[in-house]
């Protein structure tokens, strides 16, 4: 601020890159920075991993609300893929991703992005990309450690207790896959709303009590409305066909988990695409 | 160069900005006047793409912005410095942007060592005051050493010493061939940093001309001459369509006359002038004048 430090030019080398297109790998990791530069982000991802795990160990510990399995014993899979105990994760992601779009356009941050980068559709591949990869990751952690928790924990003798075993393995896939349809699904549904509350209590209905209020057991309209969630489409894929939600193909849970993703990303590129921020 | 050409921006029924035409040259410092509401926040937002223009068109060097691959390195701007994150530090905020663009990261450490935020950096923005977010908004600004610099009231909040700094700033800035172009609503402002004025009121162009010519439009005198033939001087004066006033002791007052053509008149006449000023305060007179015209102007057409 002296008139020394105003008398040094502040130019850049030549040799730093005049981009017409911003590389992805640049836009992801700015993006990448943006997220893990708030404290909100470890705090949410270490409470959700925190939860499953110990849901996964108390529910196989405790058995108290689930069925046994036809041989007597809990099954392992379900104390650590049991549907309800992964809400709270579903949902903590969820807003993660609601909040990277909320908190851009809320704090007028989104502004400041897009005079860095114009091209409004990138910003939002590069985002969903760090989310996704992201709550992968957590995903596969919770899963992982749930299972192996679940095992160490279940009393009795018990067969196949590996990590390996078909069942095992659909069931942590399906959980990598879901957190991160969540997490975009948030996104999208903040892109849509860009209100806080309004973006929490939407996450909460889509994913929270949308599938503790519409279950598959009902008449024909409840079955087909829960199945297009992407609960029930976890469900199907984690209780590998014995579980409850048996009305879908696995292929089907499959296509449904995708098509919330990809629809998530061009909802969420089409609404900032098209509107004054 | 910005160019705006006919932009206008409806939202509803209010029109915030019509019919706008004008054009941002390099090489000085272009402040960009109005009253608050003139719509100078949504044009400066639809010449960075960030609103799109009902009608018109806005560039910047040629190309409208919203088709740049990456923004920094052709336009730095500091529209409102509140555009952060509260929760991430200066330093992640700057890292970030300069990650997206590619730039290097000593850049990040060079921008807010010239701000003065390099002891803040690794503060959270939301314990910021104003003044050091404002200087948070120009050193991302500042980051891609872009050509086009534009900033919306960017002396808010700024203390004395940070209004001098960022007004030797701007100066720098535009003396290196930059084009800038500095909003403010306040005259004053203005004064003491830019060369050119582009005035707005009730989303229409009220004046696009430099400094010293704006400020003949003030109807009470605004430039004071002073000569050794001052009742010669009057007389060419009113000639060249000046309103003089004499003050005794060889001075006058002249309204509806810029310095230059005072000069000028003077010169061609050889007339001696010791001394030309444009009077304090003859600026704000001027914007003021304008400004409530237009505002009248509006009324009357709704």
């Amino acid at each position: 601020m002296t008139a020394a430090q105003l008398s040094q030019p502040l130019r850049l080398r030549r040799a730093a890159p005049m981009r017409t297109r911003a590389r992805f790998a640049d836009l992801y990791a700015a993006e990448w920075i943006k997220l893990w530069s708030l404290r909100s982000t470890t705090l949410t991802l270490g409470a959700a991993v925190a939860l499953a795990l110990y849901l996964a160990g108390s529910n196989s510990a405790g058995g108290t609300r689930l069925p046994t399995g036809p041989s007597g014993p809990i099954d392992p899979n379900h104390a650590a893929f049991d549907g309800p105990s992964w809400i709270p994760s579903m949902i903590g992601v969820a807003m993660i991703g609601a909040l990277a779009l909320v908190g851009e356009h809320a704090s007028g941050l989104i502004r400041t992005t897009l005079v860095a980068i114009p091209e409004r559709r990138r910003v939002v591949v590069a985002k969903a990309a760090v989310l996704a990869s992201v709550t992968a990751a957590t995903a596969l952690v919770a899963a992982v450690g749930g299972l192996l928790l679940a095992f160490a924990t279940t009393p009795g003798e018990l067969h196949g207790r590996s990590l390996t075993n078909p069942a095992s393995l659909d069931a942590i896939g399906a959980s990598v896959a879901v957190l991160p349809v969540c997490a975009l699904t948030g996104m999208a549904l903040g892109a849509l709303l860009r209100h806080a509350a309004a973006t929490g209590f939407a996450v909460c209905a889509v994913l929270g009590f949308g599938p503790l209020l519409i279950r598959p057991d009902g008449n024909r309209l409840a079955t087909d409305l829960a199945n297009v969630m992407p609960y029930y489409a976890w469900g199907r894929l984690t209780s590998a066909g014995r579980g409850s939600s048996g009305t879908m193909t696995a292929g089907e849970a499959c296509l449904i988990l995708a098509a919330w993703a990809l629809a998530s990303i061009v909802v969420t590129a089409v609404v900032l695409d098209r509107r004054d921020v | 160069m910005i160019e705006a050409r006919e932009l206008t921006k409806r939202f509803g029924r209010l029109t915030a900005v019509n019919e706008l035409t004008f054009t941002v040259r390099p090489g000085q410092v272009t402040g960009f006047l109005g009253p608050n509401g003139a719509g100078k926040s949504t044009t400066l937002r639809m010449i960075l793409g960030l609103n799109a223009p009902t009608s018109g068109t806005a560039t910047i060097d040629g190309r409208p912005f919203r088709l740049e691959g990456t923004g920094l390195r052709r336009v730095g701007a500091l529209l409102d410095a509140g555009d952060v994150h509260r929760g991430r530090s200066a330093q992640a905020h700057v890292a970030a942007l300069a990650r997206s663009n590619g730039l290097p990261r000593e850049r990040v450490t060079a921008v807010l060592r010239e701000v003065g935020l390099s002891e803040a950096a690794r503060r959270r923005v939301g314990e910021f005051s104003l003044g050091m977010r404002q200087r948070l908004g120009l050193a991302c600004a500042l980051l891609g050493d872009p050509p086009v610099l534009i900033f919306d009231e960017p002396i808010n909040g700024l203390d004395p010493e940070g209004i001098r700094w960022a007004r030797a700033l701007f100066r720098r800035l535009a003396s290196e061939g930059r084009t800038v172009l500095v909003s403010s609503h306040m005259m004053s402002e203005m004064e003491h940093t830019a060369d050119h004025l582009i005035v707005v009121g009730g989303g229409r162009l009220i004046a696009d001309e430099p400094l010293s010519e704006f400020a003949a439009r003030a109807s009470r005198p605004t430039v004071t001459v002073r000569s050794e033939d001052s009742r010669r001087l009057s007389a060419v004066l009113t000639a060249a369509g000046g309103e003089v006033m004499q003050l005794g002791n060889g001075s006058l007052t002249v309204a509806k006359l810029s310095t230059s053509q005072i000069g000028e008149v003077a010169f061609s006449n050889r007339i001696m002038v010791y001394e030309v000023a444009v009077t304090s305060g003859a600026l704000e007179e001027a914007f003021m004048e304008l400004t409530a015209s237009s505002v009248v102007h509006r009324a009357a057409e709704s």
